[in-house]
């Protein structure tokens, strides 16, 4: 409950800035993730609820609020070519948050070898990360501790770090996502 | 200023974030693995396609088991049953525009080319009836009529087939009626002909290779045509559905291994490596004059835009460049089970090539060099390098138990090829030579000025250490010090002695043996205890009557060590003569430590 009294305590106070890194392969589900959360932080899009999401092509940036905080995310492309773009933000960002297709079991190798290198970056060191175990709706998602596992979460030491099973297209658990990264980056 | 030097210093400590990765022999992500996949196939019955047209690639496997199985990521979605063993799989784009675009399957298994389409037979296309040699349909007319009977068909089918003929199957298999007893295969034989003989005489070819080839675009979903080669030595190159022959090219040998560059339409290459041990290329509907020679029968052909990789039963893969020049050669510690090439595009392309070996190794060569090696618990069947589900370097592979296994080439790894070319890098190490000092200057001065006198000097000095030597060992000889005596007074004498017991009583065995030719009498043989107080001897000495040439004399002394803890001591044995100023012979028995302390 120490949440919420620090949440109306904080009401009418000016909102903090915080910039977020939103990585994770293609077709992981994270423009889906980002448009579902900008939804439920009370932000209507211009022409309405996008029924098609495309893949993001290089990045692109996107703002929203939540509670004292105000969230700036760079959602960046997961596809092959443009994951070399993503380090060029690891400086300015807070916290990591890292989207995983649970369904696609054969790429998890991949994700995990991307997330190691994401871990060995010293301008990460010590930034929280919160995974989303994404499509979970999916019959043939796995299962957010086997996600975790394929991921050797548990060998993580020198960040803090968080996985949540979610869906972005009902938008369950992205809220329980972000209440573990803002109280985090309130401390 | 000095922060500035703390800032430099910080960022040198810090790791290059990316580059920790960048390993030398890069090691494939093990994306997943299925011993139970009983896919058994070879690399040609192997394929990847985008086939419900929704960006997911499936993986396709036709195996031994005249199965096909469809994997969806990691789910087997689909199962068919083949009416015959496969032969190759591939996939190609028809020609009708349809959005979205789905690709056909084409399975090549006997004479057919079964094509599927949303993985539902759809079309089968039969290879063109061969035309049947004149002799053979006279002798199954005869046999039908019956002019001859099945021992006369047989004879004269064989003789045709000895002329060099190519025989249709029905004939084949009446010829390979021959074992069993004598009346059964008469009767088989009858049974055959009757039951064969009022039928249209067929000749039917098989497939051999099977693969496709765009047709005027080169995009990934454009319209492309399939091309096979058959038994009868030739390569057909099919029409956009798949439904009719549009070229036929005739071939020196049986095709057993195919691959294309090039545009149907424009401009296209069609290497084929033949059972003659010869690879043969079809350039625009005829067949080049450039033929590439092989030393032992191919195992493997690669092609791409520029090389063409060729292996072999000798363990070699040889590489040509398009025209038939030869570029270079790879020799490897074992035969070769498969080849596949890799293509991985990165900010610049990077064209390598997958050996698999009998040795259960599979490689990865980037030209000549190998960027990667990896153990497999098995032999490797087949492998197949490419896009499957969502990821471009994923590589495929199917083992001998029929386990399937798929590996995924991580992004940063390192598939340059590191130039072994040049002199080695120990070169640029320069050696510890000493400095050029004044006594270094005046030495090498008197070496040259006084060349002669030293080495005589030297030379001297030599001879004297040598006659020193010499000297000495003669005075060893002589005075009988040595366990062999040189003939003194042409006698010579070999002793042996030898301590029994565990102490501290012993037993002293002398073993005495006249080598030389006369014999010697009166041989008083001593024995002197180096420590007078230690040992107390049974005899001193040991009086041997006569020392004949060849005839060993033995005798044994108690031996008792007066104070058993006193340690071990020693015992001379001298052998002498009453003539002889010196002894014969002398040797130096140490004595073992007493065990027993009563
Ligand atoms: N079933 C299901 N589908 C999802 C979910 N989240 C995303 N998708 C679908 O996954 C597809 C890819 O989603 P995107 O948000 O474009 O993925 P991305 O990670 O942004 O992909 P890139 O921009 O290419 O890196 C879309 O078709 C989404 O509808 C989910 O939770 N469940
Ligand atoms: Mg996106």
């Amino acid at each position: 409950m120490g949440y919420f009294s620090w949440f109306f305590g904080l009401m009418g106070k000016r909102k903090t800035k915080v910039n977020i890194l939103i990585v994770g392969l293609d077709n992981s589900g994270k423009t889906s993730i980002i448009e579902r959360m900008k939804l439920q932080s009370g932000k209507v899009p211009k022409g309405g609820m996008p029924q098609e999401v495309t893949p993001t092509v290089g990045f692109s940036v996107d703002e929203f609020s939540k509670g004292s905080l105000s969230f700036t995310v760079f959602d960046m492309s997961g596809a092959g070519r443009y994951r070399n773009l993503w380090e060029r933000h690891f400086r300015e960002a807070a916290a990591v948050v890292f989207v995983v297709d649970s369904a696609d079991k054969l790429r998890l190798c991949v994700a995990k070898d991307e997330l190691d290198a994401m871990l060995e970056s010293s301008e990460l060191l010590g930034k929280p990360f919160l995974v989303f175990a994404n499509k979970m709706d999916l019959p043939t998602a796995l299962s957010p501790v086997d996600v975790a596992q394929g991921l050797s979460l548990d060998e993580i030491e020198a960040h803090p770090w968080q996985i949540v099973p979610s869906n972005a297209l009902d938008g369950s658990g992205l809220q329980e996502g972000l209440d573990w990264l803002a109280n985090f980056l309130n401390k | 200023m000095r922060e500035q030097q703390a800032a430099q210093q910080a960022a040198q400590q810090a790791p290059p974030p990316r580059q920790v990765k960048d390993k030398n022999t890069p090691a494939w992500l093990e994306a997943w693995q299925d011993p139970m996949a009983g896919a058994d196939a070879f690399s040609s019955c192997i394929c990847t396609a985008d086939l419900a047209g929704d960006g997911e690639f499936r993986l396709v496997v036709a195996t031994a088991m005249k199965k096909m199985k469809v994997w969806n990521g990691t789910s087997l979605t689909s199962e068919h049953d083949l009416l015959e063993p496969p032969v190759a799989v591939c996939t190609f784009y028809p020609a009708e525009p349809k959005s979205p675009k789905r690709p056909s399957l084409a399975i090549a298994a006997g004479t057919h080319v079964y094509i599927y389409r949303n993985l539902r037979p759809y079309y089968k296309f039969t290879l063109p009836a061969l035309t049947v040699d004149e002799q053979e349909i006279e002798v199954w007319k005869m046999v039908r009529d019956g002019q001859i009977g099945p021992k006369e068909a047989f004879d004269e089918l064989a003789n045709i087939r000895d002329a060099g003929v190519s025989l249709t199957s029905r004939s084949l298999d009446l010829l390979a009626m021959e074992d069993g007893a004598a009346g059964e295969v008469e009767q088989l034989r009858a049974a055959y002909c009757a039951a064969q003989a009022p039928e249209q005489l067929q000749h039917f070819t098989s497939i051999t290779c099977m693969g496709s080839i765009k047709k005027n675009m080169d995009e990934w979903d454009a319209t492309s045509c399939l091309f096979v080669g058959t038994e009868s030595a030739e390569l057909y190159v099919l029409n956009a559905n798949g439904s009719a022959v549009k070229t036929t090219t005739r071939l020196p040998s049986v095709p057993v291994f195919v691959a294309s560059t090039g545009l149907l339409d424009v401009d296209y290459r069609i290497v084929v490596a033949c059972r003659d041990g010869r690879v043969y290329t079809i350039k625009n509907d005829e067949l080049s004059t450039v033929v590439i020679e092989l030393e032992t029968q191919p195992c493997g052909l690669v092609r791409t835009a520029k090389q063409i990789h060729v292996a072999c039963m000798n363990q070699v893969i040889h590489c040509y460049h398009a025209k038939g020049k030869k570029a270079y050669s790879l020799y490897l510690p074992a035969e070769i089970t498969c080849i596949e090439s890799m293509e991985v595009t990165r900010t610049r392309a990077v064209r390598c090539l997958l050996v698999a070996l009998a040795n259960n190794e599979l490689r990865v060569y980037n030209e000549k060099h190998m960027v990667s090696k990896f153990d497999m618990m098995e032999p490797v069947r087949g492998l197949s390098f490419g896009r499957m589900g969502r990821e471009d370097n994923t590589l495929i592979l199917c083992t001998k138990g029929g386990c399937l296994q798929v590996k995924i080439m991580p992004r940063l790894a390192n598939l340059e090829a590191v130039s072994q070319n040049g002199p080695p890098p120990e070169q640029d190490i320069p050696l510890a030579v000493p400095k050029k000092t004044k006594l270094y200057v005046e030495q090498t001065q008197r070496e040259r000025e006084q060349a002669v006198d030293m080495h005589q000097a030297f030379q001297k000095d030599l001879l004297k250490l040598r006659l020193n030597t010499a000297r000495a060992y003669v005075k060893v000889m002589k005075d009988g010090q040595s366990p062999v005596n040189d003939s003194f007074e042409g006698v010579t004498v070999r002793i042996q002695a030898s301590v029994q017991g565990l102490g501290p009583l012993f037993k002293i065995r002398v073993h005495v043996v006249n080598t030389g030719t006369k014999p010697v009498y009166d041989v008083p043989i001593l024995l002197v205890p180096s420590d007078v107080d230690m040992y107390d001897l049974e005899e001193v000495i040991m009086q041997c009557p006569a020392l004949l040439p060849g005839l060993p004399w033995i005798d044994a002394v108690k031996c008792r060590q007066k104070d058993p803890a006193a340690g071990a001591g020693e015992i001379r044995v001298i052998v002498a003569t009453k003539t002889s100023p010196v002894p014969l012979i002398t040797a130096l028995i140490k004595m073992p430590l007493s065990e027993f302390l009563d």
